[in-house]
């Protein structure tokens, strides 16, 4: 018995390693070999006890296309960029396009709207309230364009920066933490 | 074998000179008893210590594990992704180092494994949430819950720690009340039942056994309700489910009190008192339930459910002697049922049954000379009266019967105080 409960400690254990080292190798994989999309975005700033300060991000991926409501909970998006280098999705499939990027997207089981795949954008929390304001600013000024980095490989995406005017929001922040 | 306080045997050694002076008991066996009682005194002494070390632990691994989950959450941008990595392997790989030592030294006491447990649980959270920090995904809530408690499911078991279960049922409910994420909540929730199962059974400890017990009721029927009320599209479904969710609770709650020989446990009052309040809101309200429009898988596997445990409470029912408890939560949810047919159904059955409840535990009180059942069955029957009497407005006649009704409770309860007066001078 004492034999089986090491051996089930032993098995969970490995688990719990196997899953946080597949999502640090999944992640690592797709910003080295990944292809590049800038996706316009919204924002605003709330607090998780869990994890520190965040911009919550709203992306503005939804298909060009009206979707069809897929039963399953899995679609892929294929991705199109458009004149000014803004990616977006244009249309949803239940099989992953066979050329071509796309995104793996999560349909709520109930409901029509699918889940965007990043919703926060995580950032120390000295930084996160001059990134929120820097970010404001840039939405009230005509023309600023505020953008989110992805890598996608095989239909999976890694935030690699979040821009406004093509400057990394953290270098934003700092400067205006400087003032 | 029972509990011994100290002020107990403090007494009894006060009391053991008298008694040996008066004859009770003789010398040899006042000493004894002396030995015998301070012996006990000790170990329930030792005992108490051990319970106290098992919660200054508990709270150390808490503050240690919250610390950690802190300490991550500050997000470390001027640390490089390598010495991120650290900080979220490091504190996973000493809790699972720890967790190991406890297992392979096969240390089964709660002062080892409720810290081990509380300890795993806290550094593989804090493991998913640097990583999410790192690549900014697991965004929503109930992604984070569902990988986190998926991953803990098996140290629950192991360790069999108290605090672990409590933080995962929160965690599991959690998930129920986030719509997307409802049915994987559910299941959450069905695997941590057995645990809390173990934590409510009658050998259980009294504190234990209380608070499974009440994370049971209480999870139950939040889980009952938000599936209820996030699937079904009437309120006769709602009533239905919550009412076979108590009346399952009322049953199974008064055969745990016959097995363990005791009159009341946290299912049966909560269960019952549910069951009541429901009855007296049911005898104001009328409905019409639609069974089987639009149904989704969801919604048809809670009606299954639901009648499930409305059969297994008829089956129990049909077995035992009958009891009064029973009256609400068997024959209010085949009101519900019958609603369909004739929508005047609920409200008529509720008020009837208001009224014999009241009757048959006034007479039940009479019969074994309990003046707290007679009053009780009164409170029934006068609340009922002023419900009814508020939606006629007819306070004349409402104030009326309330003088009647509380010159009749005055009156019993004279009448049996001085009946059981006469009994015990009888003895």
């Amino acid at each position: 018995m004492k034999m089986l409960r090491i051996i089930v400690f032993i098995l969970a254990s490995l688990l719990v390693l196997f899953v946080v080292s597949f999502k640090i190798i999944r992640a690592e994989i797709t910003l080295a070999r990944g292809e590049s999309f800038r996706f316009p975005i919204a924002g605003y700033d709330p607090h998780d006890i869990f994890r520190g300060r965040y911009l919550a991000i709203r992306m503005e991926i939804y298909p060009k296309k009206n979707p069809e409501r897929n039963l399953s909970r899995k679609v892929y998006g294929n991705i199109i960029v458009d004149e000014k280098n803004l990616a977006h999705i244009e249309q949803l499939s239940p099989e992953a396009p066979e050329s071509g990027a796309y995104l793996t997207l999560n349909y709520p089981l109930y409901g029509n709207r699918f889940d965007p795949p990043f919703e926060r954008y995580y950032m120390n929390e000295k930084l996160a309230p001059e990134a929120e304001r820097v970010l404001a600013e840039a939405w009230r000024k005509e023309g600023s364009d505020t953008v989110l980095l992805l890598k996608v490989y095989k239909g999976f995406a890694v935030i690699e920066d979040l821009q406004i005017d093509g400057r990394p929001i953290r270098e934003l922040a700092r400067e205006a933490g400087r003032r | 074998m029972t509990k011994i306080s100290r002020r107990f045997v403090e007494e009894l050694k006060r009391e053991l000179p008298q008694w040996v002076a008066e004859g009770t008991v003789t010398e040899e066996a006042a000493d004894r008893l002396r030995v015998h009682y301070e012996t006990l005194g000790e170990e329930s002494r030792s005992g108490l210590m051990r319970h106290v070390e098992t919660m200054f632990r508990v709270l150390c691994a808490l503050l240690l594990g919250v610390g950690v989950i802190l300490l991550i959450s500050h997000n470390w941008d001027m640390l490089s992704p390598a010495w991120r990595m650290v900080l979220s392997y490091g504190p996973l790989l000493a809790s699972l180092g720890f967790g190991a030592w406890v297992m392979v030294k096969d240390k089964r006491s709660p002062a080892w494994c409720e810290p081990a447990a509380i300890l795993i649980g806290a550094s593989a959270a804090s493991a998913i949430a640097i990583v999410s920090q790192l690549y900014h995904t697991l965004g929503r809530l109930e992604d984070f819950l569902f990988v986190w408690l998926l991953l803990l499911l098996p140290f629950l078991y192991l360790f069999r720690s108290f605090a672990l279960t409590v933080i995962y049922t929160i965690g599991a409910v959690a998930m129920c009340c986030m719509t997307s994420s409802f049915p994987r909540g559910v299941c959450f929730f069905l695997a941590v039942l057995p645990m809390l199962c173990i934590l409510a059974r009658p050998a259980a400890s009294a504190w234990r056994k209380f608070f499974g017990r009440l994370m049971i009721v209480a999870f139950l029927g939040l889980i009952w309700g938000l599936g209820s009320s996030f699937h079904h599209t009437s309120d006769t479904n709602i009533w239905f489910s919550c009412l076979v969710l108590f009346g399952a609770m009322s049953v199974g709650g008064a055969e745990l009190a016959r097995r363990e020989e005791r009159q009341w446990n946290v299912f049966l009052v909560l269960g019952g008192g549910a069951c009541l309040v429901a009855a007296f809101i049911l005898s104001s309200i009328s409905f019409r339930c639609y069974w089987g429009r639009g149904y989704q898988a969801m919604e048809w596997g809670f009606l299954i459910l639901n009648l499930l445990l409305l059969a297994a409470m008829g089956v129990v029912a049909c077995f035992r002697r009958f009891r009064l408890q029973w009256v609400f939560p068997l024959f209010l949810p085949v009101l519900i049922l019958c609603s369909g047919i004739v929508p005047v159904t609920v409200k008529l059955g509720a008020n009837i049954g208001l009224a014999i409840f009241g009757i048959l535990l006034m007479r039940q009180g009479f019969r074994s000379r309990r003046p707290g059942r007679i009053n009780f069955g009164m409170l029934v029957l006068a609340i009922l009266i002023y419900i009814r009497f508020v939606s006629t407005g007819n306070i004349l006649l409402m104030g009326t019967s309330f003088i009647g009704l509380g010159l009749a409770v005055g009156i019993i309860s004279v009448v049996i105080s001085r009946k059981m007066r006469k009994l015990e001078a009888a003895k």
